[in-house]
């Protein structure tokens, strides 16, 4: 795999790492919102 | 530290009771229901058990003739975040009807009305028009809506699971499968899923401001208005996220290479991470979040919701998969996916049905509760179809996967096998959808008031009309008379209590009002000796349309004290 196609992966992949953090995270506010 | 911060207050949050009462209950009105007044009142103030939304609130002031009285739109007190206001009119000398509605912090819509009249002579109480005091976020259109939105997710999460997890060894394994179908139909549904999130949210906040759906300008300001449409936004919001993360992994997935890269074990971790996250909103924006106990009913919920989804996504797919199998190459790749799809699919089903006895056991006081109200009834029919599911997905256990396993030796098997899979999971997936449509209208539904445990003890079933009902209890005799029994009317209660012939003097007698129907507390009220043995009270008590348990709590001044107890069906 070239290095340019190595560094796309990779930064999809921590794009997707980070949706998923965030995701998380919106949902850490709403359950405060409600729940608080 | 504000995060360890947030965590602690959820974590305490969950720990404590939900609030007692989970819908908007009307505690105080000025001016009082019924009362004559010497001037004109400036506003009416109502004064409700949580802070609702003035924007979504309705409040009328109407004379005899039915003229509106009102000279704004009703806002909230400057002091107290629970009393909305709303100006009036100088009024002139008469009767007028208040009539409002509100939207409860979970999204269920509840009215009510009361009368009071501006003195020295008003005249006799005219017979107003109430207009209806019964309103459900059930309807037809919302369920539909709702419908798509659950099934969109659920089928979005489930596909992902099964392409990532359960259907990818079969490209190392049979020539020229591929798995691309699988990534359309989640591509397919998480599209769905995007567009039906706002499209639900838009028509449940016309419903909620009582104004078309196609006012778009009017609306938008309102979408993030009420505590529910906040949780459709973040849902909206955290299904994007999933979807990206999903779309992400799956096109980082090489599943021609058995173990997984660096890159795809982090998108698969974020992925399954806002996927979890997304199956927590709708319980957060529902009912589990506002029924005791908090933590448990949380988790059940997400547990439901995580199961079913990778149930139905799971069928969806191997649907999608048989038909994406090159035909002689079919029996082979679902020799390798149902096998291990029927192990994930039994442990889901079974903890399906554990979460959803769970909630059921929590949300119905009572096993009759089952059948006599709306919400039993629509849980009654989730539950038939995903038995008939059940069977189904048994046949496929024990019949389809032992010829599907035995296809090396016995090959002649394998078709009869393939075609009786697709057939039954067709059928299952059909079943399964419509149990996700009862759910749909199940969490649309308010479920039944806790107080709905105490029938078993009552006395009699009274009503509609006026109660006169005698009961014996611990040698006392008791005349109740309720007048006119009618709900946003003052009601005159009274009792006359004797024993051995003679009346019972200085006693305390309480009369309590619970909705049966949904969860709105219990309003209570002393009742006063008008003359030896009697006593009466005359209270705007039944706020709305429905069945009401009545209670009367007598003590008596040298006795035991005691309860009776009345089911009441009250109408406007």
């Amino acid at each position: 795999m070239r290095t340019g196609n190595v560094a796309l992966v990779l930064t999809a992949a921590l794009v997707a790492l980070l949706a998923g953090v965030g995701a998380c995270i919106v949902v850490a506010i709403l359950a405060v919102d409600v729940l608080g | 530290m504000r995060l360890g911060l947030a965590f602690l207050a959820v974590v305490v949050a969950l720990a404590l009771p939900a609030a007692a009462w989970a819908h908007a209950g009307l505690v105080r009105t000025v001016p009082q229901a019924n009362v004559v007044l010497d001037r004109a009142p400036p506003a009416v103030r109502l004064t409700y058990t949580e802070a609702v939304e003035p924007r979504f609130a309705a409040i009328s002031a109407t004379n005899a003739a039915g003229a509106q009285q009102t000279t704004g739109a009703p806002r909230r007190s400057p002091t107290d975040a629970k009393t909305l206001v709303v100006p009036l009119d100088h009024l002139s000398e008469g009767w007028y009807l208040v009539y409002w509605r509100v939207i409860s912090v979970d999204g269920h819509p509840v009215r009510g009305a009361f009368t009071f009249a501006v003195g020295p002579n008003p005249g006799p109480q005219p017979q107003f028009v109430i207009p209806s005091i019964s309103e459900t976020a059930a309807t037809p259109r919302l369920i539909a809506a709702r419908s798509v939105v659950f099934v969109a997710i659920m089928a979005a999460i489930g596909l992902f699971i099964l392409r990532i997890a359960t259907a990818r060894p079969v490209v190392q394994r049979v020539p020229e499968s591929r798995l691309r179908p699988l990534d359309i139909t989640f591509g397919v549904a998480s599209l769905l899923g995007l567009v039906a999130i706002p499209v639900y949210l838009v028509m449940a906040t016309a419903q909620f401001a009582l104004r078309s759906a196609f006012d778009l300008g009017a609306l938008f300001p309102l979408l993030r208005a009420s505590a529910f449409g906040r949780g459709l936004v973040d849902l909206e919001i955290v299904f994007a996220l999933f979807v990206l993360a999903g779309g992400l992994s799956l096109w980082i997935d090489r599943p021609e290479r058995e173990r997984r890269s660096i890159a795809e074990l982090l998108s698969v971790t974020g992925s399954i991470g806002a996927a979890a996250a997304v199956l927590l909103v709708p319980g957060l924006a529902g009912h589990a979040a506002q029924t005791s106990p908090r933590g448990a009913m949380l988790l059940f919920d997400w547990l439901h919701l995580a199961a079913g989804s990778i149930w139905v996504g799971g069928l969806i797919g191997l649907l999608v998969l048989w038909r994406s199998f090159p035909v002689a190459r079919r029996v082979a790749g679902l020799v390798i996916c149902v096998p291990r799809f029927s192990n994930t699919a039994f442990v889901s089903v079974l903890v399906l049905i554990g979460s959803g006895i769970g909630a059921s056991l929590v949300h119905l006081p009572t096993f009759a509760s089952l059948w006599q109200t709306s919400y039993g009834q629509a849980l009654l029919v989730k539950i038939s179809l995903l038995c008939v599911a059940l069977l189904l997905a048994a046949v496929n256990l024990l019949r389809t996967r032992p010829r599907l396993a035995a296809y090396r030796e016995r090959p002649e098997l394998g078709p009869g096998a393939a075609a009786l899979l697709r057939r039954l999971v067709g059928a299952e997936v059909l079943l399964v959808v419509g149990a996700v449509v009862a759910a749909a209208a199940l969490s649309s539904l308010p479920p039944p008031s806790k107080a709905l445990a105490k029938v078993g003890g009552a006395s009699a079933h009274v009503g509609p009309g006026p109660i006169a009902e005698v009961v014996t209890k611990n040698g006392y005799r008791v005349e109740l008379h309720v007048s006119p029994n009618r709900a946003a009317a003052e009601n005159t209660f009274s009792l006359r209590i004797t024993r051995g012939g003679q009346p019972v003097t200085g006693a305390e007698v309480v009369v309590g009002a619970t909705m049966l129907d949904m969860e709105m507390g219990t309003q209570s009220y002393a009742l006063t000796e008008t003359s030896p043995g009697v006593y009466s009270h005359a209270v705007p008590a039944l706020v709305m349309v429905g069945h009401w348990g009545l209670s009367f709590d007598v003590t008596p001044k040298n006795g035991s004290p005691f309860s009776v107890l009345l089911v009441d069906r009250a109408n406007g």
